[in-house]
């Protein structure tokens, strides 16, 4: 064979194997989406110290509970790789809090808190921005202070996350953003802070966190084992038991915030499962059923979105049914079977037997996230031999395996705190309905805290 | 495609251990061939601007990959040094990926364009046996014909999202060698740069409204080619 014959031959194939291989514009020649957790960007975004930490907390009356800060606190950020419920790539981001100073509980090796946060409608929405978002400074104040790492992500459809709904209530969905949100936030701090997470793993959450909590717990025990190991956990005012809510709601007890909760409920199983509705009009009154759907997380406020008559106009957020109501009667009545309820059966967080120690808490008289879902939990994991501590903060006798000081002194604590709420409003049906406003969101979450903020350091003390 | 410099070389040197003496091709010869090409991107684009996300510096940017691909193309020697050249090729795509802050996403994107370039090239004669040199100028016209985001793309900018690239005309040059086996076969070897800057735009459906994005890439493009041609 000539060599010129060689040649050709050598060039036409080299060609046609690099056409072959070289890479077209179809999806399947696309790279494969980043990795799960990993770090996009990670910045040190802020500082506070003791002196403005005390100074916030003196402010806010909970100091008492949260105690003098031993640590300054710097903010760190991290904005990451995760998962959407379809398994999609999905971005997110998340609040790193971590302890400063030069005491010896804020340096060196930390424990880290995986903090699930409430529910907010707020898009922007972001623990990071500690000076302005409450839930933030709290968990600052309590945890980073004291010596925690906090790792607190926002969620997937809040802050820098591409997300266009938030996988509300999706149990497992939650669990995945959590974990990928821990996985950033320790690529980050062993890259760029001097202080370090420890393998100590504790978990707490609020609400909506409460669930998330609950939910990462057992995900990571169940699937994550080798990687994770959950130090304890605390739930706190969490609605484990979601079937039995939905139950409880559709058949007239609606809870405070259920016109908030239910759109933002609805889109997260519509879009994660498909068959909730075939149009949002099969569940929302015609006069919410154009906006409802791709209302939260919002750019707006509450305030705007009831001028703006994309919500029903209620102060009390409990407007579900009936006249002017959000959702259609069709929906009540075919509740008992619909795959709505299947969904809410599915993420409910019972049936399951965490092996960390845990510890519940909440108040008995919550009207938001009624209290059934932390005594239902506790008997649920009593049945199978876990048992775990349900702290009611209406009850001091519920508390006792805290101690009987602290015990009295969170009641007695708790039951002034209503007393002040009640008396700032002026007493009576007023006084009553102002605890009632303020009950889940404002009067509970520090003493649940500090009570958590407890169990983690008594469980870190047993396990050196 | 690093892989790809050895590969050439190699054919380099066969064709030259097979040389044996042969004429500059006359006046009115017709070249056709086909090869390989290698396009070596060095783009630079300011940050994505636009959209209501802040990102801190270096802020989110855009990064073009390399490709490679068939290449073809028609020559015609107009005069004794002089001869006219159309470069053609298969449709390369080159995958758009995320740098600056926006490094660690990967690729985003997916572009294939079709760059048709003409040179008006000078043949520098025969300076070693049957290694003839030539250099070139000429238009480059670069048509963006097929943009798409990825799903990672998508996730990272909210929604679903199109992408729209200006096309490009500017000037280009190469050099290069041919080596002459005999009245009919050759091999060409070109180095080529060609000015090709573009203005990208991306659209992303989100539940609040569309976000536009936009950056002016210049794509400062090497192409490495090595073809085997017939002339008659």
């Amino acid at each position: 064979m000539n060599s010129q014959f060689k040649l050709a031959s050598l060039t036409l194939v080299a060609a046609a194997m690099l056409s072959a291989c070289g890479g077209g514009s179809n999806p399947s020649s696309d790279d494969p989406p980043p990795a799960r957790g990993t770090l996009e960007l990670g910045l040190l975004a802020g500082a506070a110290t003791a002196d403005q930490i005390d100074a916030g907390t003196q402010a806010k009356g909970v100091q008492a509970l949260s105690g003098k800060a031993a640590c300054g606190v710097d903010v760190r950020y991290v904005y990451y790789w995760t998962r959407d419920p379809q398994g999609n790539p999905a971005t997110a981001s998340a609040a790193v809090l971590v302890p400063s100073g030069t005491a010896a509980v804020c340096t060196g090796n930390r424990p880290v808190l995986l903090y699930a946060h409430g529910t907010t409608t707020d898009q922007a929405f972001n623990m990071a921005q500690i000076s302005t978002n409450a839930e933030g400074s709290l968990v600052a104040a309590f945890y980073a202070a004291q010596g925690f790492i906090v790792v607190a992500p926002n969620y997937m459809g809040y802050d820098r996350s591409g997300l266009q709904y938030t996988p509300y209530l999706n149990a497992e969905n939650s669990a995945i953003d959590m974990i990928d949100g821990l996985r950033a936030a320790k690529t980050h701090l062993n890259a760029e802070s001097a202080v370090k997470p420890s393998a100590k793993l504790l978990i707490a959450g609020y609400s909506q966190g409460g669930h998330v909590a609950m939910a990462t717990q057992k995900v990571i025990e169940r699937d994550y084992a080798s990687e994770f190991t959950v130090t304890a956990a605390a739930p706190m005012s969490g609605p484990y038991n979601l079937v039995k809510l939905g139950d409880t709601i559709t058949s007239g007890t609606v809870n405070a915030g259920a016109t908030l909760f239910l759109p933002l409920m609805l889109t997260s199983y519509q879009k994660a499962y498909g068959n909730i509705y075939s149009a949002p009009s099969d569940v929302y009154q015609s006069q919410f059923a154009a906006t409802a759907e791709t209302l939260f997380p919002s750019k707006e406020s509450i305030t705007q979105l009831i001028q703006e008559g994309k919500l029903p106009a209620d102060p009390t957020f409990t407007k579900l049914f009936g006249t002017g109501g959000l959702l259609t009667d069709t929906f009540r009545t075919g509740y008992p079977t619909s795959n709505f309820r299947k969904a809410l059966q599915t993420n409910t967080l019972l049936g399951w037997t965490p092996k960390a120690p845990v510890a519940l808490c909440g108040g008995a008289n919550d009207p938001t996230v009624f209290f059934f879902n932390t005594t239902d939990a506790q008997a649920d994991f009593g049945s199978r031999g876990k048992a775990v501590p349900a702290s009611n903060l209406e009850s001091a006798a519920s508390m006792s395996w805290a101690g009987a000081t602290t015990a009295a002194t969170i009641a007695g604590g708790f039951a002034q705190a209503k007393a002040a709420t009640s008396a700032a409003a002026g007493g009576g049906a007023a006084g009553a309905a102002a605890v009632q406003g303020a009950y889940h969101g404002t009067l509970v979450p520090p003493f649940c805290n500090a009570l958590a903020r407890g169990f983690f350091q008594s469980v870190l003390a047993s396990q050196p | 495609m690093k892989k790809n410099i050895p590969l050439i070389l190699a054919a380099s040197l066969m064709a030259l251990a097979g040389a044996a003496r042969a004429e500059e091709p006359a006046v009115g010869t017709h070249t056709v061939y086909v090869g390989l090409a290698h396009i070596d991107v060095n783009s630079k684009a300011a940050p994505l601007a636009g959209g209501s996300k802040q990102f801190p510096d270096p802020g989110p940017q855009i990064r073009v990959g390399n490709a490679t691909t068939v290449g073809f193309g028609y020559t015609y020697r107009f005069a004794e040094r002089w001869s006219g050249e159309i470069v053609l090729g298969v449709p390369p795509s080159h995958k758009i990926y995320g740098n600056g802050v926006l490094a660690n996403a990967g690729q985003i994107a997916v572009v294939r364009q079709m760059p048709p370039t003409v040179f008006v090239n000078y043949h520098l004669g025969e300076w070693l046996p049957k290694f003839h040199p030539f250099v070139g100028l000429g238009v480059n016209y670069t048509y963006f014909e097929k943009k798409r985001s990825t799903p990672t793309g998508d996730a990272i900018s909210g929604g679903p999202t199109r992408i729209t690239l200006t096309n490009s005309w500017g000037a280009a040059a190469h050099a290069g060698f041919t080596v002459q086996y005999s009245k009919n076969w050759s091999l060409t070897g070109t180095a080529a740069y060609a000015d090709v800057r573009s203005t990208m735009r991306s659209y992303t459906t989100t539940k609040d409204g569309v976000e536009e994005l936009h950056t002016k890439i210049n794509f400062r493009p090497i192409v490495y080619t090595m073809s085997l041609g017939y002339s008659f």
